[in-house]
This record gives structure tokens, sequence and C-alpha cells, in this order.
């Protein structure tokens, strides 16, 4: 009765099932809401290639081929734009999660009633909007009566220095202000995983007669490997995107330092002011994604060829 | 784990609630139900619509500060007047910080909950362009005649786009003059006042003198974020990419920023900055020019207004200091309407929407509603005919203190709220003197060169600014490598494509 | 040997002090400018010793009375309501994704990356929930779109129970004869603290910083604003009012409203709800570290 071969493989399926299901039935809502929330609108992927007339209709609206994205190719700008936010993530991505890391390891040395009060303090940056973080920055930064200029260069029996007029500085500012604003909430994922890890291993090393810097270097980062790739994956994805309040209102969208802080984003944002360009707009966000999404893959592959384990997927 | 159950459920529990009280008055005062609204002026509102449940309804978009309370007394009063007209209006006020995101949200297509929308926020050649306004030329046919008086026919008429209207203009100051404003105890001691016409030459001069006198105080400050120091000898045709000079007179569109005109302005600027008369950071701070002349930080700043003295006497009142305006070129250009009124092609009953755009034209007593509430309950009238706040109340305290006058289709028949009473006539005056700009009406369609414009648009703001606030170092320089950067951003397409279109406008 | 013990107990507490002391300094900053006097801030700047006090910022918020207290309770519903829910889905789908032999789940792990990619944009989306779900204007609107899960979340949490609990102990439980559903609450969630007060941490902070969806989603029913909404709001009007001195018609006496101090007055009125509540939060933090900490 047993003997067909593929009845053999549907009855070990539906004994697989059987042991299975719940996981699956749990993903559910999960899925459903993917579903709803993020794929049920890549509908809108198709406002890319199209010239849009809500009259019609967005199913019907006429395609227009890539005349949507050549704004994108065009001048010397864009180029800026497109080689300052692959900069500014670059150093993101290696100086935010190598501080992260740091941060966290501190964290996990000092448990208590201090370890509260540090990370409670370290992530209210991470609460402020970009606008009141726009103003704090001028605080420091203002000619006239900036505490840079006025308390900490004069200390040093320095010249002030009008910073919104020399791009030059802007790379080390908007960067300096990220990692300020950012380190306390991405530390506290690292955070979560070295919390995670068995004691009995750290009690061990000791024994043995292992120095801290040791123990982090055998132990901790080993242990961290997989969470540290799959956050610089999942970053490596936002390659080409770029907080826009970071860098379009913190430098009060002046024009002097558009050299070394504009990005894509800023660039289409300024460029859309006046046509307002729902497909224009889709377009950048679609080229971003798909660049982003090829980095990843390329990523992906890399890390599984090396090691299979810690890719993604 | 049971502790996490009985969260979740008692979180649903107070969501259902939430949801339940939310549905009830949802379901029959259909919508508006203001942030602080009292239950009796609700009770008024739900009855006049109970009347008339059977009427269809209009929705108008009013623009507004923050959400008032009055709501639907305000739009039961209306509806008084309409229903004999065959409608309900109902009003749906939009805060004007949200006014862009949210226009763009409701006018995506088969949603009718706004009927009647401003292109303020958003601009009419692009909703036109993305078909979100519904063609009038045929539903405004019997009001046409009308609406012209009511608008002048060069407002009316600057809605047709390729010989189809989809939007009525908005009739308010067409030209603007640029002034420059200053403290007023400081232009008496120099000799002005409130109103007077000077030129760049004679404010350059000015400058030095209170410069000798006060060496300390700046006295050009921001306005808006920037310098804003306009310029009425030329139609902008909407963004200055590509002008018409000589007060919109010529009929042939140059590049701005290559111009003689641009050109003047610029050494004035770099003489300003020699001397040092720019408020430090002036391209960086947020601070207005309420904050800091009264503050003593800044004697003045530039500003735009269709008088000069009805800027001072704006600005006084708002300030928190005498202000006195000095008007700066001897004439001013008046230009196509900035909004447009339009109607959103998901809805239901346009006819009925057009009869209220009518309406918002030419009738008095809905303009006033809409602009001042109530009589008695939100404004009095005084005896020389203008309006202001009832005894002891103020902006907050009044339900229906809108502010927003100029964002209405027909102000100039409500009664001046807190101006003066021939504020309107002056207005309507100052738009019959300003030269009419050749290009009036003329509604310019750059899709063919949008390209162009955005990378132009990128070019204009790293420079511009940066000019005109006395922020660069070498003028020369800088205003070269602007123009040969706005050449290479195809500057010249957008001229020759605007040239093109008003040749066509023309006639020729 | 001692000394280099010591060494490297105090490298924290300095290294992380002089962080702190980054992070807080510009706050108190922000505190002080919200209570100096908006002339004072306009001549001298900002400084942490005013010289003139004012209340003007906090009285101009707290004109709106009721509606701030409203959109409080608003803000703290949503968010104690979505976080709980955000977990929920996210151990859901996490666990499932995290077993090793679970057919089909590099797909599912991919579907569920592929979101962090690629977006319809924002009218699409509205579109969807305004006319296929109809959530517009009523409380669902505040809470579902955008926030109730997040891809990353997910992910983080998949790598975290692939990581951190050893396939033993599920096996373990599987011999004792409990399910698929006793064996995540009873033995996976215990050791999985860390993690899931992290994502309470990121699903909140997501839910209590958001304002778009009240921006987008909430028309007529302006109830329903939570505070970010309001105090936003706020901020954009009075920032509008100051700037556009050449429209005619706006019946305010502009000098009297403050306008840097409200924005950071209302940046610390956002912050200190946070303030209080994330103490507690932490201590779930801690616990689920010791308890974590003994039986991993």
């Amino acid at each position: 009765m047993n003997n067909n071969p593929a009845l053999k493989k549907k009855n070990r399926f539906l004994v697989y099932l059987r042991q299975t299901w719940p996981l699956y039935l749990m993903m559910v809502p999960g899925l459903a809401y993917l579903f709803i929330n993020n794929y049920l609108p890549m509908f809108g992927l198709q406002f890319a290639f199209k010239k849009i007339n809500y009259t019609t209709g967005v199913w019907k609206s006429p395609w227009v081929g890539l005349s949507n994205f050549t704004y994108l190719f065009k001048t010397a700008d864009v180029y800026e734009a497109f080689r300052n936010t692959i900069l500014y993530n670059l150093v993101f991505l290696v100086l935010g999660h190598a501080l992260a890391l740091f941060v966290a390891i501190l964290l996990e040395q000092c448990m208590g009633r201090t370890f509260k009060l540090y990370q409670t303090l370290i992530l209210l940056p991470f609460l402020l909007s970009a606008s009141v973080i726009a103003y704090l920055a001028f605080a420091f930064l203002s000619s006239d009566n900036g505490f840079l200029n006025n308390t900490i260069l004069k200390m040093f029996g320095k010249d002030p220095i009008t910073w919104y007029s020399k791009p030059k500085y802007w790379p080390y500012i908007l960067t300096f202000i990220h990692i300020w604003k950012s380190i306390g909430y991405s530390s506290i994922l690292y955070y979560a995983t070295l919390i995670g890890i068995d004691k009995s291993y750290y009690e061990a090393a000791v024994l043995d007669g292992a120095s801290v810097p040791q123990q982090i270097r055998h132990i901790t980062l080993p242990l961290l490997k997989t969470t540290i790739i799959t956050l610089v994956i999942m970053q490596i994805g936002r390659m080409f995107y770029s907080d826009f309040g970071l860098f379009y209102q913190v430098p009060m969208n002046n024009g002097m330092l558009y050299s070394t802080t504009n990005t894509i984003d800023t660039y289409v944002y300024r460029g859309l002011m006046e046509i307002n360009d729902v497909g224009r707009s889709s377009a950048a966000g679609f080229l971003q994604s798909v660049l982003g999404f090829i980095l990843v893959l390329t990523t992906n592959l890399i890390v599984r060829k090396v090691d299979r384990d810690s890719a993604l997927f | 784990m049971k502790k996490i159950v009985a969260m979740m459920l008692a979180a649903v529990m107070v969501l259902m609630l939430f949801a339940g009280c939310g549905a009830v008055p949802a379901t029959n005062d259909g919508g508006n139900k203001p942030a602080e609204a009292d239950a009796e002026k609700e009770d008024a509102g739900d009855e006049a619509e109970a009347e008339s449940s059977d009427l269809p309804k209009v929705t108008v978009e009013v623009i507004c500060g923050s959400v008032p309370s009055e709501t639907e007394s305000i739009q039961a009063a209306i509806s008084e007047i309409t229903k004999e007209y065959g409608f309900v209006v109902e009003l749906l006020p939009i805060e004007i910080g949200n006014a862009a995101t949210q226009l763009n949200l409701l006018l995506s297509g088969g949603d009718d909950t706004l009927d009647i929308y401003t292109t303020i926020g958003v601009t009419y050649n692009t909703v036109v362009n993305n078909g979100q306004a519904l063609e009038l030329t045929d539903l405004l046919k019997d009001y046409e005649a009308e609406m012209k008086t009511a608008l002048t026919e060069s407002v009316y008429n600057s809605g047709y786009l390729s010989g189809k209207l989809y939007g009525v203009g908005r009739l308010l100051d067409q030209a603007s003059t640029p002034c420059y404003s200053i403290r007023a105890d400081i232009a008496e001691q120099y000799g002005y006042k409130n109103g007077d016409k000077i030129d760049l030459d004679i404010l350059t001069e000015l400058f030095a003198k209170i410069r000798a006198d006060y060496p300390d105080i700046p006295l050009i400050g921001p306005n808006n974020g920037q310098p804003n120091i306009g310029d009425s000898r030329v139609d902008a045709l909407n963004n200055k990419l590509g002008v018409l000079g000589n007060y919109g007179q010529d009929e042939t569109v140059i590049d701005y920023y290559s111009s003689d005109y641009f050109k003047e302005l610029c050494g004035y600027f770099e003489k300003w900055r020699d001397a040092g008369y720019y408020m430090s950071d002036i391209l960086n701070v947020a601070d207005t020019p309420s904050d800091y002349i009264a503050a003593g930080k800044c004697f003045g700043c530039f500003a735009s207004h269709f008088s000069a003295e009805m800027n001072g006497i704006w600005s006084t009142s708002n300030f928190g200091c005498d202000v006195a305006s000095l008007q700066i070129y001897e004439d001013a250009t008046a230009v196509s309407p900035g909004a447009y009124f339009c109607i959103n092609p998901a809805c239901k009953n346009p006819d009925k929407a057009a009869t209220m755009l009518y309406l918002m034209a030419t009738n008095a007593d809905i303009v006033n509603l809409m602009i001042n509430g109530i009589e008695g309950q939100d404004y009095i009238v005084l005896d020389d005919g203008s309006a202001t706040f009832v005894e002891g109340k103020d902006t907050a305290s009044t339900g229906w203190a809108l502010g927003f006058s100029w964002a209405n289709l027909n102000s100039s028949i409500s009664i001046p709220f807190n101006y003066p009473a021939d504020y309107y006539k002056q207005m309507l005056d100052a738009n019959a003197s300003a030269k009419q700009s050749k290009a009036f009406g003329c509604q310019f369609d750059l899709t063919s060169v949008a390209d162009e414009v955005s990378a132009c648009t990128n070019v204009v703001n790293k420079y511009f600014n940066a000019l005109e606030g006395g922020a660069v170092e070498d003028y020369t320089a800088t205003l070269d490598a602007f123009i040969e950067e706005l050449k290479a951003s195809g500057i010249d397409k957008i001229v020759e494509c605007k040239q093109q279109q008003l040749d066509a406008f023309l006639g020729k | 040997m001692i000394t280099s013990k010591k060494i490297y107990k105090i490298i924290p507490h300095v290294v992380l002090g002089i962080m702190s002391l980054f992070a807080i300094l510009p706050i108190i900053l922000l505190f002080m400018a919200s209570v100096t006097d908006e002339t004072t801030l306009m001549m001298n700047g900002y400084s942490f010793f005013p010289k003139k006090f004012s209340s003007a910022s906090y009285e101009y918020i707290f004109k709106a009375g009721r509606t701030i207290i409203r959109a409080y309770g608003i803000s703290v519903i949503i968010t104690a309501i979505g976080t709980v829910l955000n977990i929920l889905m996210t151990i859901f789908l996490a666990y499932p994704l995290s077993r090793p032999n679970l057919k089909g789940r590099n797909v599912i792990a991919f579907i569920v990356f592929f979101t962090m990619l690629f977006n319809g944009g924002l009218v699409p989306t509205y579109i969807v929930y305004s006319q296929i779900f109809h959530i517009r204007d009523t409380i669902f609107a505040m809470l579902i779109p955008s926030y109730l899960m997040s891809a990353f979340n997910v992910i983080l949490m998949r790598n975290f129970f692939s990581s951190s609990i050893p396939g033993e102990i599920l096996e373990a439980g599987k011999v004792d004869g409990a399910n698929e559903l006793q064996t995540l609450f009873r033995i996976v969630l215990p050791l999985a603290k860390p993690i899931i007060g992290t994502i309470a941490l990121m699903s909140g902070l997501a839910y209590w910083n958001d304002w778009t969806n009240g921006l987008y989603y909430i028309v007529r029913r302006t109830d329903y604003y939570n505070i970010q909404n309001v105090l936003t709001n706020m901020l954009n009007n009075i920032q509008f009012l100051k700037t556009s001195s050449q429209m005619q018609g706006i019946n305010v006496d502009l000098g009297t409203i403050p306008s840097v101090g409200i924005r950071m007055a209302i940046a610390v009125m956002a912050i200190v709800p946070v303030l209080i509540v994330y103490p507690f939060i932490q201590k779930f933090f801690v616990k689920g570290i010791v308890i974590g900490g003994v039986k991993g």
C-alpha cells in the first residue's frame, strides 16, 4: 500500500505539518500585518515609471519609461549628493557600530544603579526632534553667541570661526551629532545580546587568568558576531538614504554648506519643491531602494561564502 | 505570562471603549468634532443638520491656525443661506502647517472627503497636471458673468489652462512692493515716517547715518528665514527661473540671475556686507522680525506688501513696537493670483460645489461668516465699519477667530477685522494702479523642462540666499559661478519654454 | 595585577560618565532656554545661567489646557497598547523563524527583510488604509499604520532566539511533552527578557515620538491627536504666523507669543514622561539579565 514513493513523501509531509502547524499559525498575524502595511502599498512602486493622473487613476495613468529618473543623473550637484550620502553612511556605519559596541561592553561592566543612570542619560538625545537639535547646534555654533566661539575657542585664545560658512567643518559636526543622538539607542541593541551571553564562559576565562581585554576579544566579540553582521547588513540596505532632519535642518539649509551637507534626499527635496512631482520623488526612492538591495544581496552572498550561519537569509 | 495576557486584555478593552465612544458622534454629526467643542454648541449644529439632512452636502476646506471650536455653528449658519440653493455646507478646518501634506493625501483619488479646496500648500499647475482638479468651464457657465464682476475679469480668466477652466483665482493683493521696515522711532530720528518712498541709494545713505550713531546694532535682519529683499521690477513668473523685466511690461523672458537687475542688487548687497549692516548668522537664525525688532537686537528687515504704508500698520499691530515701512521701488508689478479654488474630481455633487464657489465669490454674508464668524458672538462692528473682537475676548477665547482672511476666495467683500475700514478699498486701488504684467493670467506648464527646473532650483538654493544675505566673500566670482552653473543646469531651456508659452498666450 | 583589574573597573565609569555629561548638558541647556525670558534669549543667546526667567512658554502651552491632557492620555494609551501588540506579534513571527528545521523559513525571512528595503511610499499607503480599511478618523489610525510591527525588530529577535537559546533546551521541552506554545511561553520567553525589554523600548519610543499617523490619517477627529501632534501643530502654526509677515489679516499679537522658548518647552514636555517611565522599563531589563544569566 505504501509502496508509492509520492504517497510516502506526502505522508512524511503530513507528519511534519502535524508537528509544526502551531509554528506556522503563529506567524499569521505578523505576516498579515506585513502584507497590509508593506506589500499592499507596493503597488505604488509603479509611480516611478508613470505620469500619474489621479482622475484617470493610478492604474490607468500612462507609462513614461525611465523619464522620471533622468533628473537624478544630470548635473554635477547630484554626483556630489551621491558621494556625500555614501561617504557619510560609511562613516556612520563603521564608527557608529564600533562605538555602540564599545559602549555596550562598558555598560555591561558596570551593572546596578550607575548602569541605570548612564543608560538613561545617553539615551536622552534620541528623543529630541531634528528641529530642536538644529537649535541646540546653533546654540553651540552661532558666531556671536555660540558656546564654541564664546567660551571654548576663547579659552584657548583662538579666533572665532564662522561655522555656518565653512563647509570643511561639517563632516565632523554632522558625524558628531549623529553619534551623539544615536549612540544610546544603538548600544542597547548590542547590550541586549551581551547580557544574554552565558556567564560561565567568563568565569572559566577568569580562572584561566584571562584579562578583561582578552575576555572581550576571545569571548564577547565572537559571540556577538552574528548580531554585528545582521545589524550591518540591515544598515547597508539604507546606504543610499539619509536622515533628512540631520542634513537639512541642522545645517539650516545653508547654501554655502551644500558641498559637504547635500545628500540624495535633500537634493531631491529641494529639486522637487517647485514641481512637486510624485512620479519623480517615487523614482528617487525606487533608485535608492534598488541600489541598497543590490548592496545587501552582494554583502549577504559574501557573508554566506565565508560563514554560512551568519548570513541573513 | 498571566500578567501579559491580563495586560493585553485590558489594553484591548480600553481600545474598544475608545473606538466605541468614537463611533457615536462620528456617525451623527458627520465629522468636525473640534478639540474643545462645547456641548451646547454641538447640539445647535446637530439640530440644523437634522432638518436638512436630505440635502446634498458640500465640504469646504477652511485654512486655520488651530482648529476652531465653533465650526458647527458657523457651518449651520452658512447652510441656512445655501439651503435655498439646495445644499448644505460642511466646513473642514485644516491647520496651515498641515495643509500641504493633508491636501496631497486627500486628493489622491477616489476620496470625496473634501469637495472645495484652495491651492495653498500645493500649486495650481501641479494639481491640474495631476488630475486633482475638476474642469469647471461648463459648471460655472451660468455664474461666469457675476463672478467676473466680483473678482474682476482678469483674475477670473487667469484660471484658464489651454482653454479650460480648472480653478477660480483668488482676489487679493496682486502686486507686492518691497519695503524696508524699521523701528518707527529710529526712522523718525532721521526724518522718515511710515509709507515714505525711498530708493536703494537713499536707503544705503540712511544705513550709513544710523550706523554712525548706533555702531553696534545691525540693520538688516531675516524675514521668513532669509533676507527676503524682493524685486518688484520684474514679474517672477512663479519661480524667478525666467522672468519678465521692466515691471512685467517686456514681452521677452530673461534669466533673472544674469540680468542687470540682479547684478545691481548684488552691488548693494556687497556694499552692505562690507559695512557690516547684516545681522550675524542672518541665514541661520530662525528669529522673526517680531522677535528681534521689539527686543532691540536689530533695527529692521525687508518685507513685501501691496503698500508699504499698510505693511507698517500691519507690523505695528503685530510686532509689539511701532514700525515704519519705507517703499523702495516707484511701481509694483501685478501678477497672477497666488491661489486658486478648485473642486475635487471625486466630488459627488459638482454642480452644488460650483454653486458654492459662486457664493464664496459673491455672497458677502457667507464670506463674512467664513472669515469673521457670527456677529455679536465672534466680532462686533465699530462705527467706522471695521470689525474687532467682542469686548473682553481675544484670539484664544473667541470660537471663530481664524485670522486667515487671505485664504478666502474674495475677502474684499468682508468686513476688515482690526484693520482700517478702507483696507480692502486700498487693496483694490493698489491692484488697479500697479502695472499689470503682460503675463498676467498666463499659466506656465513646466513639465517638459522639469529636469532643468529641479536642477536650477538646487543651484538657486545654493547661491541666492548667500548672496542676498551678505555671506559670500567674493561677490564677482560667486555671481559668475552662480550664472555658469545655472547655464549648465539648463536655465536657457526654461526661459525658452516660458517664452513659447507666453507667445502663445499673447496670441503671437 | 590588582591595579590593572581596578583600572578596568574604573575605565567604564570614566568613559560613560563623560558621555553622559555630553548627553545631559545640551538637555539642561534646552531646559534653561525654555524658562528663559524671550527677550533675554534673543539678546544674549542660550545660557546655563539665564539673567531673567520666565514661564511664558509653558503658560502658552497650557492655555490649550484640556486638549493637552487628553493628548497625553491618547499618547499613553496608544503607546501601551501598541507596544504590547508589537511585542506579541514580533515574538510570534520571530520564534518560528529561529527554528533551524522549519521548512520555508528562509523564504519567509526574506519576505520580512524585503519590507525594510522597498516601500510603496506615502500616498499608496494612505490609499490602502483610507480606502480599503477605512481607518481614517478612527482611533485605530493612531495605532495600526507603520508601528504595529517592524521587520527590523523581527530580525533582531530571531537572531537573539537562534544565538542565545540553546537547542537542547527546546529538545528537553519536547521530551517533557510540552507543545510548541508551552515551550515558547515556559522556556523560551523567560530567557528572552533582555530582547523583549529592548524591543519594548524601541516600539514604545516609536509610538511615543510619532506625529505622522495623526497628520496623515486624522482629519476630522482631532480629539484623537496625541501629544506630539498637538505640540508639533502648535509649533508649525506659530512658525507660520511669525514668518509670513506679509500676510494680511492675521489677528494675533505676535509680539506676545514666545517662539524659540516655546520650541524648547515643547521638547521638554515630550521628554519628561519618558524620563519618568524609563527607569521602570529598565527594572524589567535588569531583572531579565539576572534570570537570563543564571539560567543560561
